[in-house]
C-alpha cells in the first residue's frame, strides 16, 4: 500500500561542483572572463564598465550616456546600428545600478561576431547626435513621471535617501529639474572618462568547442578601449536621517508601500555570508518568517521580502512590502515583531536546516549553465574574490552555521531600533 | 531541437520527458487544462485563487512547501485565461518528493478553511497591487470587456471585481476541484538529469491509482464577429495619456497565427522597427509603443498600446498609427524587413528554451494546444510565412469595425 502521507527517501545536497573561468587580457589590458557554453549554439558578451551613477557628478547623466552609446557611432547612424543588430537577431540590454554600467548582447553564435563589431565600435566611438540626445530626453521624462506616481518606486527612493542622504551619490534623488544637465557635453565628458581600458570588464559566455567562438574570443581581444591611467574611486560621507520614520500620504492609495531598512556591511565584509543565512531565515524565501506570519498567517499583503543588497563602497538591509492601507499600522507591528524574535530566540535545528538546504540548493541552481554561473563570477570579479575559493567558502559557511551564532548577528546588526522605515500611500 | 518521450497512464494523465544529462537538477511540469475562460461569469478570478489554495496543503500532506525545501526544490506557478500551470525543480536524485507532492494535490486537496480565508485576502491584495495600485494598473480591466461582448475573455485571470473573489465559498472550491482537477486534464512534462525507466516507474507508483473523472465539458460561448468600431474614453491621474487599440485575430491554432505575430514583429519588435522608427524617433508622437498579439489559445486579440507626447491629442496620435497599420495593408513590408522580424524570432525561440524548466513548460503548452510537435517545428512555420500573407492577414484584422479603442487620458492635460 503506497504511503501517501510519509515523504520519499531524500539526499542532501551535493557539494558544488565549480567550472574554472579562464581569463585572458585584451591588447588593451582590460579582463576578458570566459565561461564554457555546453551544446549550445549561443553566445553573451557582458561589458561592465565602473561607471555607474556613482561616478556622476549629475547622477541623470550616466543612464542617459550608457542608452545614448547606441545612437550613434562615428561610422554608423543609429537607425544603421539598430537595424543591423535586428537583422543579427541580436538583443542588446542595458542596465545600471548605482556602481556599475552594463551592456550585455545575447546573439546565436553564427551572428555573434558582426554584432560585437557593431556594439564595440559605439563603445568606442559614440557620437551622442543631439537630435536623438533630445528624443532620449523627452522619452526618459515622460517615464519619470510615471515612476514618480508609482508607490513601490518612490518609497525605494526615500528609503535609500534616508540611509545615506542627499550628498552621498547612493541617497540623491532624481528631480525634474536634473534633466537639465542632460547635455551633449556631459555625456561626452562622462563618457570619456569612464568608458576606459582600465574602468571595463567583459564577460563571454560561449561553446569552446566551435571554431567560430573561438574566431570570436580573438576579435574580442582585439578591443582597442582607450587608456585613462589609475582609477581614483571618489569617497563620500554617508549622512543617515535623524528621523527613524518617514510617512508619505497619497490621496486615492489603496494600498501603503513600506520600506523598512539600515545601512549595512558589503561582500567584503567577513559577515557579509552569515548575515545571508540570517536574512534568508527572516524574509529571503517563500517560507521564511516575514511571509508566513504577514501573509500566509494574516493575509496582509501578496509579498513580502528582505534582502542585504551588496554596493561597492557601503551596503543596506531592507524590508519590502505592499500592504492594505487600512492594515498599514499592523503589517508594521508584525514586521517589528519579527525582527525582535529574530534576536531574542534561538532559531529551531528544524527552520535552520530547511533555510540551509534552501540556500544551498539556490547557490547549486546559480551555477546550472553558463548564463547563470556569469552573473556569479560577475559578482565575485567585482569585489575582488576569487571565484572557486568565495562560492566554496559561501557553501561551508552556510551548511556550518549554529543557532547562537545567527541569534548574535541579529543582535549586532539587526535590532529593530536601529532600523528606518518608509511608507507611501 | 528539443527531444522528447511521450506515455500516458490508463487513467489518462500524459507525460513528457526531455532527457538532459548537462545539469543536476530536473525540472518537473504539472499543466492543468482550466483557466479563467472556464469561469462562471458571476464567480470570476477562480482559477487563479485556487492556484493559491494548491499551496495550502493536500489530502495526505499538511504543507506542500516545507518537504520540497527540505529536498532542495523550488516551485511557483500562474494561471492564465487558457490553463494553471505549476512548476517545480530540485536536484535529479530528489525527484520522487516532486511525484509524491504533485500526485497527492492531483488526487484531492485539504480544502481548509483556514487556507481559503488567507487566500481570499492574500489575492484581494494582489488585485489592489497590480490593477488598482498603480498607474495604467486598471487598463486591461476596462480593454477586455470591451473587446469581447460574449467570450470569457472578456475578464482577466484576477477577476472582474474583488467581490467575486471577497465572496468565494468552500462549496465552490470543491466543486471547481473536481471539474478540472483530473489526471485525464493534466499533462505533465520533465525535463533534466532523469532516465525513462525512473520515470516511467515513479509515475506509475504515484499517479496511477488517481482515479480518471468527469471532467466539464467545455462549451464557450463564441465570440459574434464585430461589426462596429467601439471606443471607451476614461479619465485618470496619470502623468500622459495612453491610446489603446485591440483588433480580433485568429486562434492559435490558425495556420494564420504566424503571420499575425510577424506583423506585430514587424510594427514593434526592436528598435529599428515600425512604430519605434515612425512615431517614436521620427514624429515625436509617442514616448513608448509597442504592438503584440496576447497569445491565447482561443481566438485572441492583436494589441498596440501608446504613451502619447505631452501637446500631441489623442486623435492625432491614433491617426498615425493607424497609417501605420496601412501601409502594411498596402504591401510597403519589404523581403528584408520580413526577413529581421524572422531572424529576431528564431533567435528569442533559442534563447527563450536554453534551461530545462524553460523547455519543460514549451513541451506542456504545445502538448495542451493540440500538436506537441509544434515545439520544434513552429520555426519552420514562421519561416513559410510571405509577404502576401501578411498583406492578406493585415487587410482582414485592421478593419475599424474589428478595433476597440480605449483612449486613457491624463487629467494633466487632455
Amino acid at each position: 500500500m503506497l504511503q501517501r502521507n510519509i515523504q520519499p527517501e531524500f539526499k542532501p545536497m551535493q557539494a558544488l561542483n565549480l567550472v574554472t573561468p579562464q581569463c585572458y587580457k585584451a591588447e588593451c589590458g582590460t579582463p576578458i572572463h570566459i565561461l564554457p557554453v555546453q551544446d549550445q549554439e549561443v553566445v553573451k558578451i557582458d561589458f561592465i564598465f565602473n561607471a555607474g551613477e556613482y561616478f556622476s557628478e549629475h547622477p541623470i547623466v550616466a543612464l542617459s550616456t550608457l542608452k545614448m552609446l547606441q545612437e550613434g557611432s562615428s561610422s554608423r547612424t543609429s537607425e544603421e546600428i539598430a537595424e543591423k543588430l535586428d537583422f543579427l537577431g541580436a538583443y542588446l540590454f542595458c542596465s545600471m545600478t548605482k556602481d556599475y554600467s552594463t551592456i550585455s548582447l545575447c546573439c546565436l553564435e553564427k551572428h555573434a561576431k558582426e554584432a560585437f563589431e557593431i556594439v564595440s565600435d559605439f563603445i568606442l566611438h559614440p557620437t551622442f547626435p543631439e537630435d536623438k540626445l533630445a528624443i532620449h530626453k523627452s522619452n526618459r521624462f515622460e517615464q519619470f513621471k510615471i515612476d514618480s506616481e508609482r508607490v513601490e518606486i518612490r518609497s525605494q527612493r526615500l528609503l535609500a535617501n534616508t540611509l545615506f542622504g542627499s550628498q552621498h551619490p547612493y541617497g540623491k534623488i532624481m528631480e525634474s529639474t536634473d534633466f537639465e544637465y542632460l547635455t551633449r557635453e556631459n555625456l561626452i565628458s562622462f563618457h570619456k572618462e569612464n568608458f576606459t581600458a582600465e574602468k571595463t570588464k567583459i564577460f563571454v559566455c560561449a561553446n569552446l568547442q566551435s571554431a567560430k567562438a573561438k574566431d570570436l574570443l580573438e576579435t574580442i581581444k582585439h578591443i582597442q578601449l582607450p587608456k585613462s591611467g589609475k582609477v581614483q574611486i571618489p569617497q563620500y560621507k554617508i549622512i543617515t536621517s535623524n528621523s527613524h520614520s518617514l510617512r508619505v500620504p497619497k490621496e486615492k492609495a489603496v494600498q501603503t508601500a513600506l520600506k523598512i531598512g539600515k545601512v549595512m556591511v558589503n561582500r567584503n565584509h567577513p559577515d557579509f555570508i552569515k548575515l545571508q543565512v540570517v536574512n534568508t531565515i527572516l524574509g529571503g524565501y517563500f517560507g521564511s518568517r516575514l511571509m508566513t506570519t504577514v501573509r500566509e498567517e494574516k493575509g496582509y499583503t501578496y509579498g513580502i521580502g528582505s534582502a542585504i543588497i551588496s554596493l561597492k563602497e557601503s551596503g543596506y538591509f531592507i524590508i519590502s512590502s505592499q500592504v492594505g492601507k487600512e492594515v498599514h499600522e499592523k503589517a508594521l507591528e508584525a514586521i517589528f515583531q519579527e525582527l525582535k524574535r529574530l534576536r531574542t530566540e534561538l532559531v529551531s535545528e528544524e527552520e535552520l536546516n530547511i533555510v540551509k538546504t534552501y540556500m544551498l540548493s539556490s547557490l547549486a541552481r546559480s551555477f546550472d549553465g553558463a548564463m547563470a554561473t556569469s552573473e556569479m563570477l560577475l559578482d565575485t570579479v567585482l569585489y575582488n574574490l576569487d571565484f572557486k575559493d568565495y562560492y566554496n567558502q559561501m557553501w561551508n559557511t552556510t551548511n556550518n552555521i549554529q543557532p547562537k551564532e545567527i541569534q548574535k548577528l541579529a543582535n549586532t546588526y539587526l535590532n529593530e531600533d536601529s532600523m528606518y522605515e518608509v511608507a507611501v500611500g | 531541437m528539443i527531444q522528447f518521450e511521450t506515455f500516458e497512464l490508463e487513467n489518462g494523465l500524459r507525460f513528457y520527458v526531455n532527457i538532459d544529462k548537462t545539469t543536476p537538477f530536473v525540472a518537473v511540469n504539472t499543466l492543468y487544462n482550466v483557466g479563467s475562460k472556464d469561469e462562471d461569469p458571476n464567480k470570476t478570478g477562480f482559477a487563479h485563487l485556487f492556484e493559491h489554495l494548491m499551496f495550502g496543503g493536500s489530502k495526505n500532506i499538511p504543507d506542500y512547501d516545507t518537504p520540497l525545501q527540505k529536498v532542495g526544490g523550488d516551485n511557483n506557478a500562474f494561471t492564465t485565461t487558457d490553463i494553471t500551470n505549476y512548476y517545480v525543480t530540485l536536484p535529479h536524485y530528489n525527484l520522487e518528493t516532486a511525484f509524491w507532492l504533485e500526485s497527492d494535490r492531483m488526487l484531492e486537496l485539504a480544502f481548509s478553511t483556514k487556507s481559503l480565508e488567507t487566500q481570499r485576502n492574500v489575492v484581494c491584495e494582489e488585485f489592489k497591487q497590480r490593477y488598482l495600485n498603480k498607474p495604467y494598473g486598471d487598463l486591461m480591466l476596462l480593454a477586455r470587456p470591451l473587446t469581447y461582448k460574449v467570450h470569457p475573455y472578456q475578464w482577466p485571470t484576477i477577476g472582474k471585481e474583488l467581490s467575486h473573489i471577497e465572496n468565494a465559498t468552500m462549496e465552490d472550491v470543491k466543486s471547481f476541484f473536481y471539474s478540472h482537477y483530473a489526471p485525464n486534464n493534466a499533462i505533465i512534462t520533465i525535463s533534466g538529469n532523469v532516465d525513462m525507466k525512473t520515470v516511467k516507474e515513479l509515475a506509475e507508483k504515484w499517479y496511477g491509482d488517481i482515479p480518471c473523472r468527469n471532467v466539464a465539458i467545455r462549451n464557450l460561448p463564441q465570440e459574434p464577429v464585430q461589426t462596429e468600431k467601439r471606443t471607451l474614453t476614461v479619465e485618470r491621474n496619470v502623468p500622459a495619456s495612453n491610446l489603446y487599440m485591440a483588433f480580433h485575430m485568429c486562434s492559435q491554432r490558425d495556420a494564420d497565427f504566424y503571420a499575425t505575430d510577424l506583423i506585430s514583429d514587424i510594427l514593434s519588435n526592436g528598435k529599428s522597427t515600425r512604430l519605434n522608427q515612425n512615431l517614436v524617433e521620427q514624429q515625436k508622437l509617442f514616448s513608448s509603443i509597442d504592438a503584440c498579439i496576447s497569445g491565447e489559445i482561443e481566438p485572441g486579440t492583436f494589441m498596440i498600446s501608446g504613451k502619447i507626447n505631452p501637446n500631441i491629442s489623442i486623435d492625432e496620435a491614433e491617426k498615425a498609427v493607424k497609417c501605420e497599420l496601412q501601409k502594411i495593408i498596402d504591401g510597403t513590408v519589404s523581403e528584408y524587413e520580413l526577413q529581421k522580424v524572422k531572424n529576431r524570432y528564431e533567435s528569442a525561440a533559442v534563447f527563450g528554451e536554453l534551461d530545462i524548466l524553460s523547455k519543460a513548460r514549451a513541451i506542456a503548452y504545445y502538448a495542451n494546444l493540440g500538436d506537441v510537435n509544434l515545439v520544434n517545428t513552429r520555426l519552420k512555420e514562421y519561416d513559410k510565412v510571405t509577404l502576401a500573407d501578411i498583406q492578406r492577414v493585415a487587410s482582414s484584422m485592421f478593419a475599424d469595425t474589428n478595433c476597440s479603442t480605449v483612449y486613457y487620458l491624463s487629467n494633466n492635460q487632455k
